[in-house]
């Protein structure tokens, strides 16, 4: 589909996007690999400003191109694979996206070709003889899909310029829910209603009550240090604007980082509307590579009003929570870049980014650089920040526990224990931190050897010093 | 003989444990062995932040159609990592399905932090009382305390290996236990190649083990 996405939009010089869902990013199935094609590099670009300048003048012209483009690319979607029509029965359905594979399972599982006819809807726009020639094909339809019932009222539509009276069920027949991700279940549940077939019965099967595993930071992780210290330093009533990262999880117990979010770069603007509103100094939490996307017109702009807030820069050096990718501060451990795609590798005379150098740039004089490991200092650091006027900035600097631990191929930083001797179960560590190698059981606090990745931030918290480092890495717990 | 196979055709099995335990790895291994010779495989990973801790769960569908999802009660086999990621998967179960798990638990810290806050009261159940509620569904449930056995083998996190050996060695698949094996060996970063081989055999050891018993008493 890909592929075909790349020759079409060749074809008909419009923008294809590819629209995979969650549970699509989460599957995977055999791919029978074509030849690639000759490689076109480098491309010529041929001089036409006609074309590449949208100014009135042309894109007068170019909206009447474009509807003739539209018409052209469902004409070539008629062709394509992307509508399979199976099966015979006079009971239709209309499926698309992965709920087309739960229909299609249901109806293999439950042996219903010869009751059904399933069309399934794999790219839009949706050409008119599809639709034509299933309606006529069947005398009434269900249509499966998640969320907004866009196809379902595309065939409404389509059945009502048809002159044909047709019932179409699905979302607001009540069939099926708007909210959320379907199931195999859920699909199967409403074509068995659709079809007039008997209700499958699942109370035989009892799960008891079992704890739930929430995601949380991981064992090692900077942030947690980060959002520790920032909080001894600004206390409970200063509101913390978080942002997009997996530093979204100082959400709640027991880190409290994260009283408002709303998308990439939100942080910093709703740090400095709540600052001018509420008239007290507000903290910014934003990552490295979120802060490099959409940190800049925000801070440049508070700079420019003096708002009284903190913004935090939590640089990790790469983008982890969507699988490590390189961020402009990754670097190779040796002090170079990481490679950005460029035409060229980095060497040593590639610039390191300066996180520092960037926000004095958009005009900010009282810059913080800290590690958040190097505790002491770094708590001075968000102490001068919270009696600052105006805009300042702490850059916390230290890397992805994870992405270490990859980078170090399995050597590991010696682990942490507790001394029972010497701790009084005063439950700081715990009540502080929420890091998952801590265990209690029945009151006692132990460390698992296993996910303890030796940061030693539960020894800096410990009053009793009681959380002593291993004299050596035991295997297990 | 034991087989967990519904009236459908082909395999449907799920892998469930907590992040780190290295489900998502196994499934792999598994659809790779089987694509290559030539079944057709579908999987789907059902997880929220493998890497942070939390529930992992995975499904290999071998020559069963196309949905990467399973239904209720539709799962052929269940390998449990650990004892309540595997009850978590119980909807998936029928009569028919058979399940090998790992009794050795994982307590989620939340449980702890939740003690320490005072703002819950979760508990970890019982794992006799996991395995029963299990076995009240299926009688065909094999629990074995795979993280000792993992251990033994030089490592506690080759309990997915274990599993994976249990599975294979009950002759449940259309491939053998050395089939797979000659397939993933070469998947696996070399350092680790010998642990898993041995956490593997062991595995395929209790596995044909337990399938004995399991025809004896049949």
């Amino acid at each position: 589909m890909t592929r075909y996405a790349f020759e079409f939009s060749e074809q008909t010089r419009l923008p294809v996007i590819i629209r995979p869902t969650t549970r699509v990013c989460h599957s995977s199935g055999i791919v029978t690999f074509g030849p690639l094609p000759d490689k076109r590099n480098p491309i010529e670009f041929t001089k036409d400003p006609a074309r590449y300048v949208p100014i009135p003048s042309n894109a007068r012209r170019m909206r009447k191109e474009l509807t003739e483009r539209y018409a052209e690319a469902a004409r070539l979607l008629q062709e394509s694979e992307f509508f399979p029509r199976t099966g015979d029965g006079k009971k239709g359905i209309l499926a698309s996206g992965v709920s087309y594979a739960y229909a299609a399972q249901v109806i293999d599982d439950l042996g219903l070709r010869d009751r059904v006819t399933l069309q399934q809807i794999g790219a839009y726009p949706i050409p008119d003889k599809v639709l034509a020639e299933f309606l006529q094909a069947v005398e009434s339809v269900l249509v499966v899909e998640e969320l907004t019932p866009f196809v379902e009222d595309w065939v409404s539509l389509a059945a009502f310029r048809q002159r044909r009276q047709i019932p179409v069920y699905g979302k607001h027949s009540g069939h099926l829910p708007v909210e959320y991700e379907y199931s195999p279940d859920l699909v199967e549940d409403a074509m068995r209603d659709y079809l007039g077939l008997e209700k499958r019965d699942r109370s035989a099967v009892a799960v008891p009550e079992l704890p739930s595993r929430p995601p949380v930071l991981c064992p090692g992780c900077p942030h947690r240090a980060s959002f520790y210290l920032a909080r001894r330093a600004f206390g409970k009533k200063t509101i913390y604007c978080n942002d997009i990262g997996c530093y979204t999880l100082g959400y709640g117990q027991p880190l409290h980082a994260c009283d408002v979010l709303l998308c990439m770069g939100s942080s910093i603007s709703q740090a400095s509307g709540i600052a001018r509103l509420t008239g007290r100094r507000t903290v910014a939490y934003i990552g490295d590579s979120t802060f490099f996307h959409s940190g800049f017109p925000a801070l440049a702009n508070a700079v420019q009003a003096a708002d009284n807030i903190t913004v935090v820069i939590l640089d990790n050096y790469v983008a982890a929570m969507t699988g490590f990718q390189p961020s402009l501060t990754t670097h190779d451990g040796e002090g170079r870049p990481a490679a950005h795609g460029g035409s060229h590798a980095p060497d040593a005379a590639t610039p390191r980014f300066s996180i520092e150098d960037a926000v004095r740039g958009l005009g900010v004089t009282e810059v913080y650089s800290v590690d958040p490991y190097d505790e002491d200092s770094a708590l001075a650091a968000f102490r001068k920040a919270r009696k600052g006027t105006g805009v300042n900035v702490v850059v916390c600097h230290s890397p992805c526990a994870v992405n270490e631990r990859r980078r170090r191929k399995g050597q590991r930083r010696a682990t942490f224990i507790i001394d029972r001797e010497r701790c009084n179960a005063c439950t700081l560590c715990v009540r502080m931190l929420g890091c998952p190698g801590i265990l209690v059981t029945d009151g006692e606090y132990a460390i698992d050897q296993e996910l303890c990745d030796g940061c030693a931030l539960c020894a800096y918290v410990c009053k009793q010093k009681a959380i002593v480092q291993a004299t050596e890495r035991k295997e297990s717990v | 003989m034991i087989d967990g196979r519904h009236s459908q055709s082909g395999w449907r099995i799920v892998l469930s444990g907590t992040g780190g335990q290295g489900v998502l790895t196994a499934a792999r291994l598994l659809c790779d062995c089987l694509a290559e010779r030539g079944h057709n495989v579908v999987s789907g990973q059902l997880h929220g932040m493998a890497q942070r801790g939390g529930s992992v769960h995975s499904s290999v569908m071998i020559d069963s159609g196309i949905s990467p999802v399973m239904g209720t009660g539709r799962a052929d086999y269940v390998l449990g990592l650990e004892p309540v990621e595997t009850t978590r998967a119980l909807p998936l179960m029928s009569s028919r399905t058979v399940v090998y798990m790992n009794t050795a638990p994982i307590i989620p810290f939340v449980i702890g932090q939740q003690t320490v806050l005072g703002d819950g009261e979760a508990k970890y159940p019982a794992v006799d009382q996991l395995v029963a509620s299990i076995r009240a569904v299926t009688k065909q449930v094999f629990p074995l305390d795979a993280t000792r056995l993992a251990r033994e083998c030089g490592s506690g996190r080759a309990v997915n290996m274990i599993m994976l050996g249990c599975l294979l060695g009950s002759e449940a698949l259309p491939c053998t236990a050395d089939d797979f094996w000659n397939s993933a060996a070469g998947r696996i970063p070399k350092g680790l190649v010998e642990t898993n081989a041995r956490a593997f055999m062991s595995g395929a050891k209790a596995g044909r083990r337990l399938r004995f018993a399991a025809e004896g008493r049949v």
